[in-house]
């Protein structure tokens, strides 16, 4: 009796919860399940019609994806920049200042996030002073590098000859070089050859200039990655490559400049080349500071001893972030890693609030959004939330499942 | 830090080591930089005549108008009304968050009742259901209670938390069983307890548990969207979303709006950043 009593107890006290739970959560959940075998007006059943809809016609096709393409990019950026900074942070005096501020966009809204980058990827035709601050920038210094391209090309020459020079005699020295000896040949010959196999193929093609254009800005932005990382790598071992990187950053820096000099205006948010791009950023400026402070709060927990004797071993701080910090704070990347992909699983505002999902940038939420509530199909707008509930499936398993390993250890 | 070891180093090391230093103060303050420059960039263009504002030359205003926010105030929709709604929904659905979250996470931590342990792993395992897949049922739901247009379909759906639960029962474990013996040896029965000694100790959990919700609640759109007809109902992001379409030249209106809309938050985050930061990592440990 008096035990019967005390669960009655217990009941009342995580009712309230539970109804509200059961209520808005749980149950339309499983109502969505069955809505989704419905048609339109969720009058008749349909069996799988609205899947067989979802999988086998564009629009969905297509935002499914977009939702891969955002999962893949916004994760890989916000959590890479959010350790990388994590780590940086680390090291200087101003560290909760520089947190702080990289944090702060975590503060505004989507809306008010899309109303401001709106404004900042603004396009006005070529000639017309541009208002959108990437286009004004990418104009203003294209102009200025088309005025000074003498000079620019004379010093990128120069640089380039140092480059090569210093990065020979530094091959002679240190063996560990090859690698990089084949990079910076390599990559700048790739750059070149890019641009020229883009005219090559413009010439014989139907291919719009300026998507070619696009594509081959972010090809020669990949390579020049890549070399920039043969280079630090460089860097590690030897003066003569340390100048050598310097004078390959200046010759890079002339031949984007040069490049620059024939910038036109572009759409970023209609430009199907660009414009998916151009979203996620938006997503990463936001929820970069969300990994960073997560990140950083693990890096805390991580024994400065360890680091210090894996120095005195020899390791250079590339190593020691690589193959003793990445793997010390795993856990935590892993978590913070599900915790992007099931947000950005879900993105709606960001894509609603700049192109409403035109121009082929529709993602699943906003999909569902349009089709039950634009379009009024609600039996479709279901099967796409079914469709997101099975990708967030795994993740759940993998939460309770670490839940019972931890409750488990006490 | 990296060199903490006093020998003298040779040069081409130091060299080395200040490269590296300067490498690393430029990325990071080129991310600090390029993280607050959009703020920047709004507030100055909210302050800017509206030609000026739509040729967007300029960085710094030619002339300084703060009219613009007392003009935005005014003419953006019913913006007093949209952040009046705003603040009274965000309220509300914090103290129903708190309220209900506070006597389940109590229970879940210090009551035993049949089925406990399954329904806190059901919980754990709706706190990632995307809201979105609710969608539909709950707009139908809302439809066939009358409640479209009205402060409870934008309140009484969000009033329970799964991650509240969560974040809060954690927080209640970690306190000591002793004081709870010591209490029930003084008469107090779980209600006393809870208020008199559990919540003045959980209040950075709690605070954090408000916080996520207020900013959620604040930052909302979809849902507000959808249940919400006439502009008196709007919350602030619906009213700040229609006001693009509705006249989307006026850039100067438009950013000052937006600022507007953000200084609650930010203010919220500056007074409050050490339990903001703390939650913040915590939600991510905890998934």
């Amino acid at each position: 009796m008096f035990q019967r009593r005390r669960s009655l107890t217990s009941w009342l006290w995580v009712g309230p919860a539970l109804l509200i739970l059961a209520g808005y959560l749980v149950y339309p959940v499983i109502v969505t399940v069955y809505e989704s075998l419905m048609n339109s007006s969720l009058s008749r059943f349909v069996g799988l019609d609205n899947y067989i809809w979802a999988f086998t016609t564009e629009s969905p096709l297509l935002a499914l994806r977009n939702n891969l393409f955002w999962i893949i990019v916004g994760t890989t950026a916000t959590v890479g920049f959010g350790l990388v900074f994590a780590v940086l942070a680390d090291r200087v005096r101003f560290e909760s200042a520089a947190k702080a501020a990289i944090f702060m966009p975590m503060a505004i809204s989507f809306v008010g996030a899309g109303v401001i980058w709106k404004f900042m990827y603004d396009w006005q035709p070529p000639g017309i002073p541009q208002i959108g601050l990437l286009n004004a920038m990418l104009s203003t210094i294209g102009g200025w590098a088309a005025a000074n391209h003498v000079v620019l090309l004379w010093i990128g020459a120069i640089a380039g000859v140092v480059a090569l020079v210093t990065f020979l005699i530094a091959l002679v020295r240190v063996r560990t070089f090859l690698l990089s000896a084949l990079a910076i040949i390599i990559f700048p010959l790739a750059i070149l050859g890019v641009g020229w196999l883009a005219s090559a193929v413009q010439a014989v093609s139907e291919i719009t200039p300026s998507d070619l254009a696009l594509l081959v800005v972010v090809i020669q932005l990949v390579l020049a990655l890549a070399a920039v990382v043969s280079f630090i790598y460089a860097m590690m071992h030897d003066t003569w490559g340390q100048i050598s990187i310097v004078g390959a950053v200046i010759a890079a820096l002339c031949l984007g400049l040069l490049y620059l000099a024939s910038f036109q205006p572009v759409t970023w948010l209609q430009n199907e080349t660009t414009n998916n791009w151009a979203l996620v950023a938006v997503y990463v400026w936001i929820w970069t500071g969300f990994c960073l402070v997560v990140l950083s709060a693990a890096l805390k927990g991580v024994d400065a001893e360890i680091l210090e004797a894996s120095r005195v071993d020899g390791a250079n701080e590339f190593q020691v972030f690589a193959q003793v910090l990445v793997p010390m704070i795993s856990t935590t990347i892993l978590v913070v890693a599900t915790t992007m992909i099931i947000n950005i699983l879900k993105v709606f505002d960001v894509v609603y609030v700049m192109t409403s999902g035109n121009f082929n940038t529709d993602v699943i939420a906003n999909a569902l959004y349009f089709q039950a509530f634009h379009f009024e199909d609600f039996g479709r707008g279901a099967a796409l939330a079914v469709i997101l509930l099975a990708a967030v499936v795994p993740v759940m398993l993998f939460n309770i499942r670490r839940f019972r390993e931890e409750e488990g250890m006490r | 830090m990296t060199f903490t070891r006093g020998r003298a180093l040779p040069s081409a090391d130091r060299l080395r080591r200040d490269l590296g230093h300067l490498l690393l103060h430029l990325v990071l303050i080129a991310g600090a930089v390029s993280a607050l420059f959009p703020f920047v960039w709004m507030v100055l263009n909210s302050l800017k005549g509206y030609t000026e504002a739509a040729a967007g030359l300029d960085i710094l205003p030619k002339r300084w108008l703060f009219s613009n926010y007392v003009t935005a105030w005014n003419q953006v929709g019913l913006f007093p009304r949209y952040f009046a709604n705003s603040i009274f929904i965000g309220v509300a659905t914090v103290l129903g968050v708190l309220v209900t979250s506070t006597l389940a996470a109590y229970a879940f931590a210090r009551m035993k009742f049949p089925g406990r342990d399954a329904l806190f792993l059901i919980m754990v395992a709706t706190m990632i259901v995307p809201f979105e897949v609710t969608l539909v049922p709950n707009f139908i739901l809302m439809r066939d209670l009358n409640w479209i247009d009205t402060y409870q379909a934008l309140i009484i759906p969000w009033s329970g938390s799964a991650f509240s639960v969560f974040l809060l029962r954690q927080f209640f474990r970690s306190i000591p069983q002793d004081l709870y013996d010591a209490a029930v040896l003084d008469g107090a029965s779980h209600l006393r307890f809870l208020i008199d000694i559990v919540v003045p100790l959980s209040k950075p959990a709690l605070i954090t548990s408000a916080l996520f919700t207020f900013l959620g609640s604040w930052n909302s759109l979809m849902w507000p969207l959808l249940v919400t007809n006439s502009p008196q109902m709007r919350p602030i992001q619906v009213g700040i979303a229609s006001f693009i379409t509705d006249a989307g030249t006026q850039v100067q209106l438009l950013l000052a709006a937006v600022t507007i809309s953000v200084v609650p938050i930010v203010l919220v985050y500056l007074l409050l950043q050490r339990w903001f930061i703390e939650g913040i990592a915590t939600v991510g440990l905890r998934g």
